[in-house]
């Protein structure tokens, strides 16, 4: 059981900003969705979450809290000099044990010269050890997939394949909250089902999801809550979806994204 | 450990399918160094065994490639000459990879100033001539096994730093790199057991084979030059090619210049065992 809080991340490249004060809070139990189009800042503020921004000067200011049983931690509180070096320490205990993340485009989230099980093999090493193939099993193949897969190398995945080997790294690396980003893309529908559905299950067991995506029709069902980015900044939190279509940002994103509203 | 676990599975993958001038390859050097190894234990004595009554023999039962013109049996000194380059042609190796691999990755890896600075001192060894590094190195510290094989060595890192560095850089920034390291994976891991190991791990087999066939080229030069190479009566592959030579064609001519494109080539064609097996 873990909570992540995060307030004010303000994001800059350049003199431009990329993000601009966001703010959300994930808790055990619930899959929050976080939904832009492209370009909002989505995946920036996900890299942020697990201090994982190569920008000059990339983040300069961030409130992030992030607490299990035992301890907490606030890895932005200082961001400079002595604090930028307690800042990665915090970040190099988070990552893997507490925060799990699975990046855009799962299939490029392999090493393309490490077979699948060894992979697999050595985040378990990492964090909840077990076997390859259960861990699998866990992220929805079937017993005798479960066995040729390891076997297998990365190009040989199909993208619906490698997304649930992804999810099988993160079960076994055992993080407490997953940032999943564009989980769904290039998979069609049943397969979108199914992987939302595996989402849904890790936080019934407990574990806190945070879902982004520009896919509003995808996320409505699934999450709990909705946080909508637009032009870098937190427009509106939805808990429902009626209330989408008629704000204005909800809007905006909507004809940006082309989605029909239902 | 990762990285020599997945260099021994490339290798173990590679030899299920062998293409057969690369097994004949690997013969052929594995011949080389057992050669190196075993023949000081069959007694030859080197620089008492001129013969003046058997002088320029052909292959016989006594004599299995025949005799030079001092009556010297060609065969033992083969054998005994594969020591001038087998031993400082390893040693070479390893410093090229020990200087080069870290080299490469540091500077592939860090990016900003550090790589600057790096990439500038690789750049500063690589543009030495090889024979003019390594003869600095042998006026300095005087001609011998060793010193051609420190000069070699650094002279053989630059290569494999750029290799190891480019193809880093190329990684730096790829997606699963990002998701190591959101999985935890420390930088060192990540660069050892990902990124030089199962990345970069068949390049460099292939440079370090390369490395050691320039090797025995260059020993092979500089015993045929003579000065800074193995001098008579020690046999090397090189000084013996020129012992004999403009004595008319003879296997004491032919078999060391034959024994020096087998290996050379030998070197070559091992490492094409080293392909990437995830393209398929």
């Amino acid at each position: 059981m873990a909570e992540l809080t995060l307030s004010g991340l303000t994001i800059q490249s350049d003199g431009v900003t990329l993000v601009d004060q966001v703010g959300l809070t994930v808790r055990p139990g619930e899959i929050v969705a976080l939904i832009g189009a492209s370009g909002s800042g989505k995946t920036l503020t996900c890299r942020a979450l697990l201090g994982l921004v190569d920008l000059d000067p990339g983040v300069v200011s961030a409130n992030l809290h992030v607490a299990d049983a035992d301890h907490e931690w606030t890895p932005y509180a200082g961001l400079s000099g002595a604090g930028r070096r307690a800042r990665d320490r915090a970040f190099r205990s988070l990552r893997g044990r507490i925060l799990g993340y699975l990046p855009q485009g799962a299939p490029a989230a392999l090493d393309p010269v490490v077979r699948v099980g060894t992979q697999l093999q050595r985040t378990a090493e990492l964090g909840q050890g077990g076997m390859v193939t259960s861990w699998l099993e866990r992220a929805g193949f079937d017993a005798e997939q479960a066995r040729a897969l390891p076997q297998l190398w990365p190009h040989e995945l199909s993208g619906g394949m490698a997304q649930r080997v992804v999810i099988a790294q993160a079960l076994a690396r055992g993080s407490r909250i997953l940032v999943a980003d564009e989980p769904t893309t290039g998979l069609d529908a049943p397969l979108q089902r199914r992987l939302l559905e595996s989402l849904r299950a890790l936080a019934d067991d407990g574990l806190a999801v945070l879902i982004v995506t520009h896919d509003l029709r995808m996320a409505s069902p699934v999450a709990d809550r909705m946080i909508v980015l637009d032009g870098g900044r937190t427009a509106e939190v939805w808990s429902g979806v009626p209330e989408v279509a008629e704000s204005p940002a909800g809007a905006r994103l909507l004809s940006a994204i082309r989605e029909v509203p239902w | 450990m990762s990285a020599l676990r997945v260099t021994a599975a490339a290798l173990a993958a590679a030899l299920r399918r062998p293409p057969i001038t690369g097994v004949i390859a690997v013969l052929i050097l594995l011949a080389v160094v057992l050669a190196a190894a075993l023949s000081p234990l069959g007694g030859y004595p080197i620089g008492a065994d001129v013969d003046p009554a058997s002088a320029s023999q052909g292959p016989s039962a006594a004599h299995w490639l025949g005799t030079d013109h001092l009556g010297r049996d060609v065969a033992w000194r083969l054998a005994l000459g594969s020591r001038a380059f087998v031993g400082p042609g390893a040693v070479a190796c390893l410093i090229a990879a020990a200087l080069g691999i870290p080299l490469g990755a540091v500077a592939g890896f860090a990016g900003g100033g550090v790589a600057g600075t790096v990439r500038f001192l690789i750049g500063s060894v690589a543009s030495v001539p090889r024979l003019v590094l390594i003869l600095l190195i042998c006026t300095v510290y005087g001609a011998g096994p060793l010193q051609l094989a420190v000069g070699a060595g650094i002279a053989g890192a630059p290569a494999l730093a750029e290799a190891v560095g480019t193809r880093i850089e190329a990684l730096r920034s790829a997606d699963f790199v990002l998701a190591s390291r959101a999985h935890g994976v420390t930088l060192p891991n990540l660069l050892l057991g990902h990124l030089v190991g199962a990345a970069t791990g068949p390049t460099i087999a292939r440079l370090l084979l390369a490395t050691f066939g320039g090797f025995v080229i260059l020993e092979s030069t500089l015993s045929y030059i003579g000065g800074l190479g193995v001098p008579e009566p020690n046999p090397s592959w090189g000084n013996m090619l020129v012992f004999d030579w403009g004595r008319g064609v003879s296997l004491s001519v032919i078999a060391p210049a034959l024994a020096i494109w087998l290996t050379v080539g030998a070197t070559t064609e091992a490492g094409k065992l080293f392909t990437e097996r995830h393209r398929g």
